[in-house]
């Protein structure tokens, strides 16, 4: 099955870039492009691993991953493409795993696009003051927030099995929300309790973003960081498989 | 010598949309029926009978309500290795701005198995008339032009049994004869066809026997062997008088 599924790939990327998903990569281009610009501009010190993470994890891999993640299967069931691919020999899970590798190469390019290419040409270019680069963190940093990338398409893929539209990315950013402000809470009223504090840890898979945040405070291998960003993904995955195996393919009555 | 496994067969198929809802939809009540293989069967009724549901569950993309049992070719419908022989045409069609008429095609031929898949496909785009729509995307095509696709689409891979939803309900009269000639050709092939169907005519010119479903419960069958024309609207306005008083 290597030859169809490959076309398959093909097929779903074509399916993905529409002349409306260019505009993704390019409006995020000029939005990252003008916050690099400004902080190489205006700061003593440019750290080359430092700027691509916080604009990359904060910017260009949520708003790629939720502009390419978006309905990505119920929009699928929608229109008729599911059944239409599930009448031949593919498999939920086949379907699933390619439908995922084509938003997720639409994400990588993104951030090469948004996130990548506008910290080279303005470390290059546009900083006044001194440049800070460091070859191991800034490539520990840039895998982490592909990683990161991973994570966000395989909860909008769980998401979208299971609500309809566009409310995986509701969904995603209301348990963020939700997570960040129970955390907050927490942090500001119950700091000491022990178990409240290993709850706050629990909220949300932020495993990756955590682990980019120590590679730049200096820790050269943040392990449990990294073994939470792990297990998420692998048990997120897991659940989007499994709930792939288990959703209707037509919702529809006569 | 074994004996052939039956090409469709379905026992005790039910199901209730929103069930636990006060307005509950009761869509089939216990359907059951056996086609053989080289068959073409109609099935006929009204709209909102059941018929697109039925299809649908017979092809395990709708579950059915607990109890019901389906087997394609002897095997469930979802395993890969019934999926390899059969084909479906659906009555809603699907749209891409970004995909030809061509790579859709092609990517059908290919997951059905065919690994150079561009000779089969001319062969199916001149038998439908489709060669001038090959180049142009999914959208831009008219209704009755999609609905021809998801009919070539159905008999890519030369599949031993074929699900048909309505497959005439946007079709010229030309291409309802085109398929027409087609549907023997297949018969002939020993190809097995299921198909859903407002059109008296249609289901009377090509079927072998035919299925009557009436608010999601199957009413009545006949064999058309030997039925003289109009036998079939006949006979549908009779049952439709005896269970509803039309």
């Amino acid at each position: 099955m290597k030859g169809p599924l490959s076309r398959l790939y093909l097929i779903e990327l074509r399916r993905i870039w529409t002349v409306a998903a260019a505009f993704v990569p390019l409006g995020l281009m000029l939005l990252s492009t003008l916050m690099f610009f400004t902080s190489g501009k205006f700061s003593k010190t440019y750290d080359v691993a430092r700027f691509a993470a916080s604009i990359n994890i904060s910017l260009v891999v949520p708003l790629a991953s939720s502009l390419f993640g978006v309905a990505m299967v119920a929009a699928d069931v929608k229109d008729g493409w599911l059944r239409t691919l599930l009448i031949r020999p593919v498999s939920r899970q086949n379907y699933l795993l390619i439908r995922m590798a084509a938003v997720y190469t639409s994400v990588v390019f993104t951030i090469v696009v948004a996130g990548i290419l506008p910290n080279v040409i303005v470390t290059n270019f546009f900083v006044k003051g001194d440049v800070v680069f460091d070859l191991g963190r800034v490539l520990a940093v840039h895998g982490v927030f592909l990683l990161q990338a991973l994570l966000i398409v395989s909860i909008l893929a769980l998401l979208s099995c299971w609500v309809p539209g566009v409310f995986n990315v509701v969904l995603l950013a209301f348990w963020a929300i939700c997570a960040s402000a129970i955390s907050g809470y927490i942090q500001a009223f119950h700091a000491t309790d022990k178990w409240l504090a290993i709850m706050k840890d629990f909220l949300f898979p932020d495993g990756f973003s955590k682990s980019v945040d120590a590679i730049n405070a200096g820790m050269s291998t943040p392990i449990a960081e990294l073994a939470w960003g792990f297990g998420a993904l692998g048990a997120i995955l897991a659940l989007a498989f499994w709930s792939i195996t288990k959703i209707q393919v037509d919702k529809g009555s006569e | 010598m074994e004996a052939r496994p039956a090409a469709v067969q379905a026992e005790n198929i039910s199901k209730t949309f929103s069930p636990r809802s006060k307005n509950a939809v009761f869509a089939l009540k216990g359907v059951g029926f056996k086609i053989d293989q080289g068959e073409i069967v109609g099935l006929i009724g009204p709209n909102g009978a059941g018929k697109s549901t039925l299809l649908r569950i017979l092809l395990g993309f709708l579950n059915a309500d607990g109890g019901g049992k389906v087997s394609i070719l002897g095997d469930h419908p979802e395993s890969l290795v019934t999926r390899k022989q059969i084909g479906y045409q659906a009555d809603s069609h699907f749209r891409s701005n970004t995909v030809s008429t061509r790579a859709f095609l092609e990517l059908h031929a290919l997951l059905a198995g065919n690994p150079a898949p561009t000779e089969e496909v001319d062969g199916i785009l001149k038998h439908f008339n489709l060669t001038n729509a090959a180049g142009r995307k999914l959208s831009a095509l008219s209704k009755g032009m999609r609905q021809k696709i998801e009919l070539a689409v159905a008999f890519v891979g030369s599949p031993k049994v074929v699900f048909l939803d309505e497959p005439t309900a946007s079709m010229d009269p030309p291409s309802v004869f085109e398929l027409r000639e087609y549907l023997t050709q297949q018969k002939a092939k020993g190809t097995t066809v299921f198909f859903s169907s407002h059109n008296l005519t249609e289901v009377e010119n090509v079927c072998d026997r035919v299925l009557f479903i009436l608010e999601g419960s199957l009413i009545a069958e006949h064999s058309l062997a030997g039925t003289p024309q109009g036998f079939l609207e006949e006979s549908f306005r009779k049952h439709l008088v005896e269970r509803k008083g039309l």
